[in-house]
């Protein structure tokens, strides 16, 4: 790999807006706001038209806890990988239907604030970083605090001019990250000419191109919660499933009663449990030894 | 959901409402502590009362059946003694009739005393009064009354009765009296005016009936004597006035010998002729023998001078006997005749004078006993009373008399200021539960699987609160607060409840 000096200012300064937002929304980012060379992404080589590739840091800023060498085996990890095998799991067994792609997985919540940029990003990162399959991002909710805007990408072209079919090379769209094997649509500017929130078939029908444009590709969509947007409810047709991010202690029952009845287009709906400050004897992590367990091994070397 | 868990579920979905239970707690307990210190106090008053209840009772409820239970006599008592004209007495003589100043306060009031003034029996003949006030005099004042009207009440119907008992037996008495008297007057007139009519007697023989016997016997007796006469009269006719002389003296010479001559023959069967016996009487016959001319001679020389018969002149005598017996008889049947006629005449003339005089005697007899009968009670009267003013003292004693309450006997503030802490937390502990209870947000992945839904997993939240023991200081804090609160209510309650209206004053100021 080559050094690029150009990018490192750059970085530095997104850097610092990522930490602005996160301090904002009062998260507390967990990596050291003083980037660390030893940390540093690997540049990857980016076509010389290509924008460069969002850095781990942004990442990071915007909640990445999985996927890297250094990472701390925490308790968090473990219950990301689990579903994340499970998700893959149903993924193999899906059966292939016409006008729906099966690779396409939706997360969605009932509420705002659920935590399905966290997921979404988090789990996208835990696939890419454990098995074969390369993983697309998309953000498919461009309000504010959004993925696009916690990775610095607001007004990069994205999903918007995709389903406005303006793009011209939608694989050019899609940036690259940090993380191998892991690349993000952003939801992307405003079209001129087009209706500043594109119709939820718009955005399916956008999505299925993609999806055929990359046939490899897992595509995990970060969408506007159910309760708020009907978009949800046109992606889940396109969609091999649908994850529901349900906040523990806060959203109601009935509230995710109703959600699910929004995307109960697509056949695998599946719930997760997102927060829970509680374990019970029959969830995984009642007995709970990794922070332990990754206190010792990685911690020393990270 | 095993229970353990259940319990944290329950406890972390609750401690998400601790502060509002808290402050449930708080404004119950400082309410309800508010309230229980502005409570007036309430005095308590008793007096103890040794009281024969049988006897006092027995005066008070006479007439009334008395159920004789222990429990149904103090009831009765209390009831009694709890009637409305002593209750309006106590409001007279104690300050109660200053707090009222309408009828429907003063109906209240006398509901009220009758509810409030309580009477129990400690044993069968100890009975206790007591009242409760937010005065202690006035509550001291209420029993003592009670207690004076009770003892009044019970001497005053003893001697009142007593005295009208007597009054009436004496009046009583003296009305019969009068009546016996006349009835006796009656009776006696009645006997005297018709006395020979009247049974003599326990026999029951009139005088009638006894002339009219006599009259009979008269009258029997005079045919006797007729009779008598007829046949002496006849036997007279029969007999020969005079006697010739052998008839006059035959029977007699020849009985002479003839005894002679049978002695003669006596003696010859026993003795031989030469006894000197047989030879005399032998020599008697042979005399008399030879005199027996010598006898008849002297009787045949006084033939002429022909003597009179002794039996014709027995029967004259009798003869005349009869006639006077006749005479007599006759007379006195005439005498008695007219007596019986005397007596019909007046018989006839008073047909019921039997029934009448058996009335008379019988209403006699009636009066007579119950004047006895009045007389012997009050007699009794006079010994129960002298009887019962010598046993006064023992019958009624006041064993306690009823003094001023110092000390407040309610209301329990200890306890009622427990109970408002013990409401207050149960009200937050019940908050949190009914809001945990409505909260349907998932804590664990059992709720979540109870959708129905396959579950992926749970994400535990990524930057754990730094256990939040601010948070648990500050809950702890607040319920510490509210149990020194507790507790400063328990030891400073009064002084507290006194500075409550300036704190509260200061407080708008």
């Amino acid at each position: 790999m080559t050094y690029v000096p150009a990018p490192r200012p750059h970085l530095v300064e997104r850097a610092v807006e990522a930490l602005g937002q996160a301090h904002a929304l009062g998260r507390t980012p967990q990596a050291a706001p003083v980037p660390d060379p030893a940390a540093a992404p690997p540049p990857a080589p980016p076509p010389p038209a290509a924008p460069a590739p969002i850095g781990l840091q942004a990442l990071q800023q915007a909640g990445l806890l999985v996927g890297q060498a250094g990472t701390v085996r925490s308790r968090l990890s473990e219950e990301i990988s689990l579903i994340q095998q499970q998700l893959l799991r149903s993924l193999r067994a899906a059966e292939p239907a016409e006008g729906r792609c099966t690779r396409a997985i939706l997360v969605t919540s009932a509420r705002p604030g659920e935590g399905k940029s966290f997921t979404s990003l988090n789990l996208a990162a835990s696939i890419a970083a454990s098995s074969a399959m390369p993983v697309l991002l998309v953000d498919a909710d461009g309000k504010r605090g959004s993925l696009s805007e916690l990775l610095g990408t607001a007004q990069a072209p994205g999903l918007r001019l995709l389903a406005a079919r303006q793009a011209p090379h939608p694989a050019a769209l899609v940036l690259a990250t940090a993380q191998p094997r892991l690349s993000f649509l952003p939801y992307g500017a405003p079209v001129a000419g087009a209706s500043p929130v594109p119709p939820g078939a718009q955005v399916a029908a956008a999505i299925l191109r993609l999806a055929a444009m990359l046939p490899d590709h897992v595509l995990i969509l970060d969408s506007p919660p159910c309760l708020a947007t009907s978009d949800p409810s046109s992606l889940a047709a396109v969609v091999g499933q649908v994850l529901m991010v349900v906040q523990a202690e806060k959203t109601q029952r009935d509230e995710v009663e109703a959600a699910l009845d929004m995307v109960d287009a697509c056949p695998v709906l599946q719930l997760l449990l997102n927060r829970t400050q509680l374990t019970s004897n029959d969830s995984f992590g009642a007995y709970g030894a990794y922070d332990v367990y990754g206190a010792h091994g990685p911690q020393a070397s990270g | 959901m095993p229970f353990p868990t259940m319990l944290r579920r329950y406890a972390r979905a609750g401690w998400r409402h601790r502060w509002k239970s808290l402050a449930l707690a708080w404004l119950i307990c400082a309410a309800g502590w508010t309230g229980v210190y502005l409570m007036p106090n309430q005095f308590e008053a008793n007096a103890r009362l040794y009281a024969d209840a049988d006897i006092i009772l027995g005066q008070l409820l006479s007439g009334i059946a008395v159920d004789s239970s222990p429990a149904r006599q103090v009831e009765l008592l209390q009831r009694t003694l709890l009637s409305r004209p002593n209750l309006e007495r106590v409001i007279a003589r104690t300050d109660l009739d200053q707090q009222v100043d309408s009828i429907a306060a003063r109906e209240a009031l006398l509901r009220r005393l009758e509810r409030e003034i309580r009477i129990w029996g400690q044993t069968r003949n100890l009975f206790t009064i007591s009242y409760t006030a937010p005065d202690p005099k006035l509550a001291r004042d209420v029993v003592q009354t009670v207690l004076d009207l009770f003892i009044e009440q019970a001497n005053n119907s003893d001697l009142q009765q007593m005295e009208s008992a007597r009054a009436f037996l004496n009046q009583q008495i003296a009305g019969y009296e009068a009546q016996l008297r006349e009835a006796e007057q009656r009776r006696a007139d009645f006997r005297a005016r018709y006395l020979e009519l009247l049974p003599e007697g326990p026999s029951g023989i009139t005088g009638l009936e006894q002339a009219r016997t006599k009259l009979q016997q008269l009258r029997g007796q005079l045919v006797d004597a007729q009779q008598r006469h007829a046949l002496t009269r006849q036997q007279l006719e029969a007999t020969p006035a005079v006697l010739s002389a052998a008839e006059a003296a035959g029977p007699g010479g020849e009985s002479r010998l003839a005894a002679a001559e049978r002695t003669l023959r006596e003696l010859r069967l026993r003795y031989t002729d030469q006894h000197p016996d047989v030879i005399a009487a032998r020599n008697l016959v042979a005399e008399l023998r030879s005199s027996g001319d010598g006898a008849r001679a002297p009787a045949a020389g006084a033939r002429p001078a022909a003597r009179t018969n002794p039996l014709h002149e027995q029967l004259r005598l009798r003869l005349v006997d009869a006639d006077a017996a006749i005479a007599s008889l006759e007379r006195q049947i005439g005498e008695e005749e007219a007596t019986v006629e005397r007596l019909e005449t007046i018989a006839r003339n008073a047909p019921h004078l039997q029934a009448q005089f058996i009335n008379l005697d019988r209403d006699y007899t009636v009066l007579r006993k119950n004047y006895e009968e009045l007389l012997e009670r009050r007699e009794s009267l006079q010994i129960a009373g002298a009887a019962r003013t010598g046993a006064d003292r023992v019958r009624l004693e006041v064993v306690d008399p009823p003094t001023l309450p110092l000390v407040p006997a309610g209301p329990k503030r200890m306890l009622l200021a427990s109970g408002v802490l013990l409401a207050g937390l149960g009200a937050g502990a019940g908050l949190a539960l009914l809001l945990v209870k409505l909260d349907a947000g998932f804590y664990t992945l059992h709720d979540l699987r109870r959708l129905g839904l396959p579950v992926l997993g749970g994400l535990s939240v990524a930057h754990p609160m730094p256990r939040n023991g601010a948070a648990l200081a500050a809950f702890a804090g607040g319920l510490g607060l509210l149990l020194a609160t507790y507790g400063a209510v328990l030891t400073q309650g009064p002084q507290l409840a006194a500075k409550l209206p300036q704190l509260v004053a200061r407080m708008i100021a």
